[in-house]
């Protein structure tokens, strides 16, 4: 890989130099893995281009050749980075001074807003990771769904006692959210994910908790949401 | 369109979605599916000009029938969770009977583009209205989220998906006492759908026993 700096006096034509305003990743490989998720996010991966990516993030083909092997790796870099931000979120909101419970209710906050911040990425990770990319970027997709669900595995000690419970119980109680998060990607939305904090965590608490207990964290996060606390 | 005609549709459809089957939906040619259908072709190509619209309405074909066998599942069912259990048994049983075409559904298909991940999603979602009645049956009616129904269906898509996606279609219906408990227990709570889950599985080795 090449630093911007090093790169700069071997760039071709004038206006590969110059920066779409929706890119502002300091260098150029942030730069390309930030296109990446933009163009994306407009025609899915499959219709994506080395060439568009390049373009959009204002540099030349041999830029981004030189940044990475192909399409793929840009792709599965992009996955990889908004993975690595959603776990860095995620470990923040695990602070030991809270409960197992509020954990979850602030690590699902966490998420959320990084999501409704990135949601060219969020859809990359979320959808594009999932149906429209290889299958690189698929395992980055379960990798991330086997770190929440050792969080969410935590809950199992303080859960209520004598339920059996599948050991697919974990697998749909992210799937739950992923559902309603996925839905307001597609729809144009990303705006509104931190809105479904409650119903979110009601449903992964769901199957640990007394019903009456979900609604009572449910009401929790309404009122973190209102308060912005 | 006329019931003969509404059949032919149906027929070539039908050819379409192995034709998607048996070469992806990025290898498939409309020409192929006809002759698989038995048309000679011109009449249907004026139908079916545009290769996307074709691939998208064998789709919905394959969606509608889906969505079609667990409404017929659920109607066997006496009360909502047993309601609830069979359609989701008739579904499972569908998507194993037919491996490659469950790996269609879940990701070849919404692999071409947003807008047929878009018909994936819409799908998943035409599951939700199915489990309404367990509102009521919780007795907590409103107090439950609004979007409870959907993150029980997105749970057990989330498990059906990733079977599918390991090359286990075949064994999902083995699975279906483990899926109700995610699909029934935002409604009933931990203990009410544990049970449920374990009467699942009861009647599963009852059907096991009488088919041996």
């Amino acid at each position: 890989m090449s630093s911007q700096a090093a790169d700069l006096p071997e760039r071709g034509p004038q206006e590969t130099r110059i920066l779409p305003h929706d890119i502002v990743a300091p260098s150029e490989r942030d730069r390309l893995i930030e296109a990446m998720a933009l163009t994306c996010a407009e025609r899915g991966y499959a219709a994506s281009s080395v060439e568009e990516v390049a373009r959009r993030a204002g540099v030349s083909r041999r830029d981004f050749e030189e940044n990475f092997a192909d399409k793929a790796e840009c792709g599965t870099a992009a996955v990889n980075q908004m993975l690595a931000d959603i776990t860095a979120a995620a470990s923040i909101a695990y602070a030991p001074q809270y409960s197992e419970w509020e954990k979850i209710l602030r690590g699902v906050r966490a998420l959320l807003e990084l999501m409704a911040a990135r949601p060219s990425f969020a859809g990359l990770a979320q959808i594009e990771a999932r149906q429209g990319m290889g299958p690189e970027a698929y395992e980055l997709y379960t990798s991330g769904i086997r770190i929440l669900e050792a969080m969410l595995d935590r809950l199992q000690a303080n859960a209520l006692g004598g339920v059996a419970r599948p050991p697919s119980a974990i697998r749909g109680a992210i799937g739950g959210a992923e559902a309603l998060i996925r839905r307001e990607l597609l729809a144009g939305r990303p705006e509104r994910l931190p809105e479904l904090l409650p119903d979110i965590i009601y449903g992964m608490l769901a199957p640990y908790l007394d019903q009456q207990e979900a609604l009572r964290y449910a009401g929790l996060a309404r009122e973190l949401l209102n308060d912005g606390g | 369109m006329s019931t003969s005609t509404q059949f032919e549709r149906e027929r070539l459809l039908d050819a379409m979605l192995e034709e998607m089957v048996v070469s992806g939906p990025e290898g498939v040619e409309v020409e192929t599916a006809l002759r698989r259908a038995g048309f000679d072709g011109e009449e249907w190509l004026a139908e079916f000009l545009d290769e996307d619209t074709c691939l998208f309405a064998a789709y919905a074909q394959l969606t509608e029938r889906l969505a079609r066998r667990t409404g017929e599942g659920c109607a066997r069912g006496e009360d909502w969770p047993q309601r609830v259990r069979c359609g989701l048994e008739a579904l499972l049983q569908e998507l194993a009977g037919r491996p490659a075409a469950a790996a269609l559904l879940i990701r070849s298909f919404p692999a071409l583009s947003p807008a047929a991940r878009g018909r994936y999603q819409e799908f998943v979602e035409s599951f939700a209205p199915l489990l309404a009645g367990g509102r009521e049956l919780s007795g907590m009616g409103a107090e439950l989220p609004v979007e409870v129904e959907l993150f029980a269906v997105g749970a057990a898509e989330a498990i059906v998906f990733e079977e599918i996606e390991a090359g286990r279609a075949a064994q999902l219906p083995a699975l279906a006492p483990a899926i109700l408990f995610s699909l029934l227990v935002p409604f009933l709570g931990p203990e009410a759908a544990s049970a449920e889950m374990q009467r699942a599985s009861e009647v599963a080795e009852g059907k096991d026993l009488e088919a041996a």
